[in-house]
């Protein structure tokens, strides 16, 4: 299966692009990434291996088991925490991190580390030590034997054939705007906002305690029946389920996304109750047999992202709308640079999908564009090409015979130490 | 951040020919340039003098694939806001919205090294729609009135 639509040649490398959501793995070259895993861990306590510890007369730590991946983080299991090692897009907990790692090489990749480049992405906020210290850790640890780190907005404007963009990443915990010149972030004028997939989430769950409807994910269903349209649910909940609040929360916004992606969508203008009242109504199933129309709410619950003022809440017009974070950052940048990033303005991110999304921004920058200035919004037709825009433009980067040399290799690190990704990772 | 792809010996060359503002009669005019088929190399498409016939820039404009990327260089001349005729070099990035990923992301990653090994640093059009690079969005660049 190498090659695929976007041909290659044959270096090997592996690429790996970890998202607040999910994590992207897999062989450069390829047109998509062999597996796309959740960024959330289970853990438990290791009560075996803790029982050897003790044997062994050793440390007061308890060992801790690890659940990886969709099928065994999604079934219910008694006392397991699901956590994440991510914390606004950088890694923070190294632990999991590295098990993750350890995880995806034998299951996905299912080769050694030490016979593959890694390219791997990163956020553009990134900071020096944890850069430094992921290099270590590909260097020492996996032994790898060349490595590079690319920033996701570049290789995302890439990927759509420019080197000047700015790039509106809207994933699940935050929107971000980054001016990217001449293949450069221009890391100090960088907007962030939380105003991004979980925040659409949680409104869809605010949404659901007004109308009174009861969010059961199908791990705790065992059996339900057919009801008719808004008649109240008929299910029976599995006995003996001994699960924790993270792993029950985590469920429940499963089911929440699975919503927002049929259901809801973005507002061509200015949410307006009249307008969204004639817009045609979309049926919905929920895991536990209740099933009804919804009209309005469609729009409702999503206009936050785009307006703030419709947050209910206080504090909610302190952040920034989306039109907002875009006009934000190129207000900061220099005037010359402003109507090239203004005519290519690109949008990634799985929140992008939202049905509406790119029409609403574009018409929410056009009419706080100058006149002079060319808009231009670009988003991939496709679903994958968004949602994995940065892994496969480093699929693309990495399959290069010419990027050879940009590598890292491992002798470069070990005379030049954890330090040389600065200077050859820019 | 950079593909690594070299730019040629003969892109630089032919950039340098068309730059010269010897007689016009015998001058090049323009330059396509496109990726070698192993994506190694930046080499040469095809050249065009002054006199040739469709050497007007939006034939040339046109000429360019609507699948693939392409760079060019132009020796763009127009008439100034003062009435005046001036000529400016013009270099464009063509990356078209059907051209296939991989193109587009070798395009892109390569324009910074094209540009440094040009020594360009004003008058760069960057298009995926004819509209974005045709005369009418260059002159905004150049910032002359009309073509002449």
């Amino acid at each position: 299966m190498s090659g695929g639509v976007y041909g290659g040649d044959e270096v090997g490398a592996v690429v790996f692009d970890i998202g607040s959501y999910s994590f992207r793995a897999g062989f450069a070259g390829e047109d998509t990434p062999k597996a796309e895993i959740p960024t959330h861990v289970g853990v438990l306590d290791d009560i075996e291996a803790s029982m050897d510890v003790e044997n062994g007369g050793d440390s007061n730590v308890t060992p801790k088991r690890y659940l990886i991946d969709t099928v065994n983080m999604k079934h219910p299991v008694k006392d397991m925490e699901l956590t994440t090692f991510l914390k606004d897009g950088m890694i923070e907990n190294w632990d999991i991190f590295e098990k993750v790692m350890d995880y995806v090489y034998s299951k996905n990749i299912k080769s050694e580390s030490n016979l593959h480049p890694v390219l791997m992405s990163e956020a553009a906020w990134v900071t020096k030590a944890k850069r430094e210290q992921l290099t270590e850790i590909m260097f020492e640890k996996y032994n790898v034997p060349a490595f590079f780190l690319c920033k996701n907005p570049v290789l995302s404007a890439f990927a759509n054939g420019r080197s000047t963009a700015l790039i509106v990443d809207s994933g699940a915990t935050q929107t971000s705007a980054v001016p990217v010149y001449d293949g450069y972030v221009i890391s100090q004028y960088i907007v962030k906002s939380p105003l991004a997939g979980d925040f659409v989430t949680a409104e869809c769950k605010k949404l659901m305690e007004e109308l009174g409807i009861e969010i059961v994910p199908p791990y705790m269903i065992a059996s339900k029946e057919i009801v008719a349209d808004a008649q109240p649910a008929k299910w029976k909940k599995k006995e003996n389920l001994n699960v924790t609040k993270s792993f029950h929360n985590y469920m429940v916004k499963d089911v929440l996304q699975d919503f927002a992606a049929t259901i809801v969508q973005v507002s061509d203008s200015p949410y307006e109750q009249s307008q969204a009242d004639s817009m045609p109504t979309v049926h919905y199933d929920f895991p536990h047999g209740y099933n009804q129309d919804f009209g309005s709410e469609r729009f409702k619950v999503c206009e936050g992202l785009f307006d703030p003022s419709f947050i209910k809440e206080s504090g909610g017009n302190s952040m920034l709308g989306v039109g907002h974070v875009v006009t934000s950052s190129v207000g900061m940048c220099d005037i010359d640079i402003r109507p090239s990033l203004y005519s290519s303005v690109i949008c990634v991110g799985g929140n992008t999908l939202l049905q509406g999304f790119t029409d609403r921004l574009n018409r929410d920058l056009s009419t706080k564009t100058p006149p002079s200035m060319r808009l231009k919004v670009i988003a991939a037709s496709s679903s994958s090409e968004r949602r994995f825009s940065s892994w496969i433009g480093g699929s693309i980067l990495a399959s290069l015979g010419a990027f050879q040399q940009m590598w890292v290799s491992k002798q470069e690190y070990e005379e030049g130490g954890k330090q040389i990704v600065e200077r050859k990772c820019p | 951040m950079a593909s690594g792809i070299k730019i040629s010996d003969e892109v630089k060359e032919l950039y340098s020919k068309i730059c010269m503002t010897s007689s016009k009669q015998t001058k090049q005019k323009y330059g396509i340039f496109k990726f070698s088929p192993d994506n190694k190399m930046l080499i040469v498409e095809k050249v065009g003098s002054y006199g040739d016939p469709d050497s007007d820039y939006d034939s040339v404009i046109s000429s360019l694939p609507p699948n693939d990327v392409r760079y060019l260089a132009f020796d763009f001349d127009f008439v100034n806001k003062d009435g005046t005729k001036k000529s400016e070099m013009l270099l464009i990035s063509w990356h078209p919205d059907n051209a296939p990923i991989r193109q587009k992301m070798v395009c892109a990653s390569t324009f910074n090294a094209l540009k440094a090994a040009l020594s360009v640093s004003k008058n760069i059009l960057e298009g995926d729609s004819y509209g974005e690079v045709d005369s009418k969005a260059a002159l905004e660049k150049v910032g002359g009135k009309s073509l002449c």
